[in-house]
């Protein structure tokens, strides 16, 4: 017996296409990755996936990712919000900065 | 002379006409007791909250005494002294190349941070400090937007020839 196919409606929470989302993040310059755990434990469970650092709840969503090294907390909260914003709707966006990346060695 | 109404007697209130007695204590009591008002529409024009987990301003000023060559990390202390040939037990040993323990704390946009290092023997440990200190500062500073409250520095270990 095979699975039914993932559909669009699948991967919406709350009016939130929470992969699409997290996509978006995820390509931010200034964002290394999105990150479960501490301190918020961010995650979405979805049919048959889980998305990683992405919480939507009440009328907020929360980004926990991990910052580029060399960029700054206000950078990384421009370009999250930017990307975020037209596809969170009505909530508001929240960022957790949960870790920060390795810097660059030059090696 | 003639009374219309009930007037009270040996400690008789008189019907219908009783006034609530309330003291201030109580109107506190009445008040807290009070169903909460319905939450305020939220603002449109806030943006949302943003957390920064304390091991994001760890690991910066953990970098930035790496990136001072006569600076590093300090091997944990047992009973006051460190522990020779910690290293090859796989405890952390004192190495200038590798990055020291901190520890750092976030209150509200204030941060403080603790830290042990080690230090080239020989090297003026006043001069090694302040750096690291006005370093730390500014970097935590200009990355996340945190003030840097207290950075507390000790030198645990001294560090003969890279060893």
């Amino acid at each position: 017996m095979s699975a039914q196919p993932l559909t669009e409606a699948d991967a919406t929470v709350d009016g939130v296409d929470v992969a699409r989302l997290a996509a978006a993040v995820e390509d931010c310059p200034a964002v290394d990755a999105l990150v479960e755990g501490a301190p918020e434990y961010a995650a979405t469970y979805l049919p048959r996936r889980r998305i990683t650092g992405i919480r939507i709840e009440g009328d907020a969503v929360t980004a926990q990712v991990r910052l580029r090294y060399g960029s700054t907390v206000g950078q990384l909260a421009q370009q999250v919000r930017r990307a975020a914003k037209p596809l969170a709707g009505s909530h508001r966006v929240d960022i957790v900065v949960a870790d920060i990346s390795e810097p660059h060695t030059g090696v | 002379m003639s009374h219309d109404r009930l007037s009270p007697g040996r400690g008789e209130r008189p019907v219908g006409t009783a006034q609530p007695t309330t003291t201030p204590r109580a109107e506190r009591h009445l008040a807290e007791a009070a169903p909460a008002p319905p939450p305020a529409p939220p603002d449109p024009d806030y943006l949302g909250d943003i957390v920064i987990a304390p091991q994001v301003v760890a690991k910066l000023a953990a970098q930035a005494v790496v990136e001072h060559p006569r600076a590093g990390s300090a091997a944990p202390r047992m009973f006051g002294s460190t522990m020779p040939g910690a290293g090859h037990l796989g405890i952390r040993s004192s190495d200038l190349t590798a990055r020291p323990k901190v520890n750092a704390w976030i209150d509200a946009s204030v941060a403080y941070i603790d830290m042990s290092i080690s230090v080239r023997w020989a090297e003026p440990l006043g001069d090694v400090t302040e750096w690291i200190r006005n370093t730390v500062e500014d970097r935590v500073k200009a990355l996340t937007g945190l003030t840097v409250a207290r950075t507390r520095i000790s030198v645990t270990d001294l560090v003969a020839d890279g060893a």
